[in-house]
């Protein structure tokens, strides 16, 4: 008589098995989430293209989020800074999106866009020396001048992480820039 | 080897992990923020940077400066301004806590119409002005601008010329009302100093307070003011250490801090004052100060006033010998002394006392539309609007 520890650990072996399937199945659910079902799209309350502004016209970043190289943030502009444009703008007046942005004027109300790209509330991330410093902006939000709607890549989620920061610190030898409470303050 | 049923075994095993992976995700997901854009952005509007405004404080009529921290056009934070004369960089727990005030949701933002039945409905200035103005101009070209009154309490500088002007176009009255509008200690000064406002006590170079009422280290006055200068007041390095004395029957935060408490009953302040003031001048003192006061003459002995004010006579007797042998003693009056139904007579003879002590200086040489007049020790001498140094350290 033979006593096969295999065959008495047949069971096990099978729950184990469907144990892996199973977190292997999470791991693959996670990654279809991030790569299909994310927001880094948002959309927005008017359907403001980017690439018709900063591309094809060549407005300056900054021309609008006129603050990048003062402020902690880059800032949105008012209402006013569209409309003062947009009203001679007499050819595209009648577009959807430009008739929404007239509304929003002459209701006296801002445009609550939406954020695509965030920091956590424990890192204080500063446009101004990022600015000051030469960074240029697409470094960090991508090639914004292309995008119809703007959206946080999917590999720039994955790398506007920490490191990524680290590295970037490291190889321009940023005073302080290894320091935690360059960031985190 | 492998069954049909274990086949769905793993692929029910598998399927339950991506959708948990999903779900994950979706739970991770950190929730998106709105970014609101101004409409029209407000002066000095600078996302994510402080801007500070030097202003002067509204709670109460001291008027301290203070800095005010906005972000994004909203009030976030308020510091005293180091370079005002009034509060020299101090605020107080009111100050600091006006943000509420400000941010208070029953705050009135419009003017309110009385619905006539007991409640108040919110209306336009439009609509305010069109109601007011015909009626004002009825009363006026019917020759009963007299009969017009305006409710008020303080305000400050330009719109008290506003008022005056409004006043005078109107010939209307104004009535001051509020917590904080000293009508007694106002009609006192008029009586005494013939002069159209509140003097500015100098307590710091006192050597002997004797305050009848005032709590001015709590809520009288200008309370940030007079606790910087209480702190001269009690300075002790150059042996200079005044001392107070707080007459008041309830113990206020300046009473608890004196060296000595008089609870005189209410109401007996003024006469307490009065016998003060004429067993000074029994002993040496002269009444010319007084310029043939007549109220003098009411003056009680320093054992009736005692017995008058429930106190033991000889605390008083010590007080006259301790006010004769001062160098620079000086009395204030107001807060409780100043509210009563004869608080007007009581801070008259308060100020009687400081006549009698000397402490009054140049009263008569205050006109209409001069600087109030500052009582006390260096009183022409020291500048009302000292500045701020650290040489006052001393130790």
């Amino acid at each position: 008589m033979s006593i096969s520890v295999f065959e008495a650990a047949r069971p096990v072996i099978k729950g184990l098995i469907i144990a892996v399937l199973a977190i292997v199945g999470a791991y693959i659910g996670h990654w279809a989430h991030g790569a299909m079902l994310n927001d880094y799209t948002p959309v927005q309350p008017i359907e403001f293209s980017h690439e018709i502004h900063a591309g094809e016209n060549e407005i300056p970043c900054q021309y609008c989020h006129s603050w990048a190289d003062r402020s902690a943030t880059a800032g949105v502009p008012s209402v006013e800074t569209c409309v003062g444009c947009h009203k001679g703008l007499s050819e595209v007046r009648d577009t959807p999106d430009v008739v929404k942005l007239f509304d929003y004027w002459e209701r006296g109300e801002g445009i609550p866009w939406v954020k695509v790209h965030d920091t956590p509330d424990f890192v204080h991330f500063r446009h101004k020396p990022h600015i000051r410093g030469g960074v240029e902006c697409q470094t960090c939000h991508g090639p914004v001048e292309e995008m119809v709607r703007v959206t946080r890549r999917v590999d720039l989620n994955e790398n506007l992480r920490m490191p990524w920061c680290i590295d970037c610190h490291t190889e321009e030898d940023v005073a302080n820039g290894r320091d935690c409470l360059t960031c985190h303050y | 080897m492998l069954s049909r049923r274990d086949i769905f075994k793993y692929l029910a095993g598998g399927g339950v992990g991506v959708g948990t992976g999903l779900l994950l995700g979706e739970v991770n997901q950190r929730p998106l923020e709105t970014l609101l854009s101004t409409h029209i952005p407000p002066e000095d509007f600078s996302p994510g940077m402080d801007t500070w405004y030097n202003t002067l404080c509204r709670m109460c009529p001291a008027g301290c400066g203070i800095s005010v921290k906005v972000r994004e056009g909203r009030a976030k934070k308020i510091e005293g301004n180091p370079n005002h004369p009034v509060s020299q960089g101090g605020t107080c727990a009111l100050g600091q806590a006006s943000l509420n005030a400000l941010y208070n949701p029953d705050r009135l933002r419009a003017p309110m119409r009385s619905d006539g039945e007991g409640g108040f409905v919110e209306s336009s200035w439009e609509e305010a002005f069109a109601a007011i103005a015909p009626r004002l101009g009825a009363m006026q070209s019917a020759g009963m601008g007299s009969r017009t009154w305006i409710l008020t309490a303080g305000l400050l500088s330009s719109g008290e010329e506003a008022l005056d002007k409004f006043r005078e176009a109107l010939g209307a009255n104004v009535l001051r009302l509020g917590l904080d509008t000293p009508a007694t200690e106002l009609a006192a000064a008029q009586a005494m100093y013939g002069f159209s406002g509140l003097p500015y006590y100098d307590i710091a170079k006192a050597d002997l307070v004797i305050s009848f009422g005032a709590d001015f280290l709590g809520a009288w006055r200008s309370p940030v003011g007079y606790s910087k200068a209480y702190g001269e007041f009690r300075e002790v390095g150059d042996g200079h250490r005044g001392h107070l004395v707080q007459v008041e029957p309830r113990m206020s935060l300046t009473g608890a801090n004196a060296d000595e408490w008089l609870p005189a009953r209410p109401g007996t302040e003024g006469a307490l004052a009065l016998a003060l003031a004429a067993e000074l001048l029994r002993h040496g003192g002269s009444s010319e100060e007084l310029n043939g006061w007549e109220g003098l003459s009411g003056a009680l002995s320093l054992d009736e006033a005692a017995a008058l004010a429930d106190l033991p006579a000889e605390r008083l007797h010590a007080l006259a010998e301790r006010m004769a042998a001062a160098e620079t003693p000086l009395v204030l009056g107001g807060g409780a002394a100043g509210a009563g139904s004869n608080a007007t007579e009581t801070l008259t003879c308060v100020a009687a006392l400081n006549r009698v002590l000397g402490a009054a200086g140049d009263y008569r040489a205050a006109q209409p539309g001069a600087r109030a007049p500052i009582l006390g020790a260096e009183r022409q001498s020291r500048d009302l609007y000292p500045r701020r140094t650290t040489a006052r350290c001393r130790w």
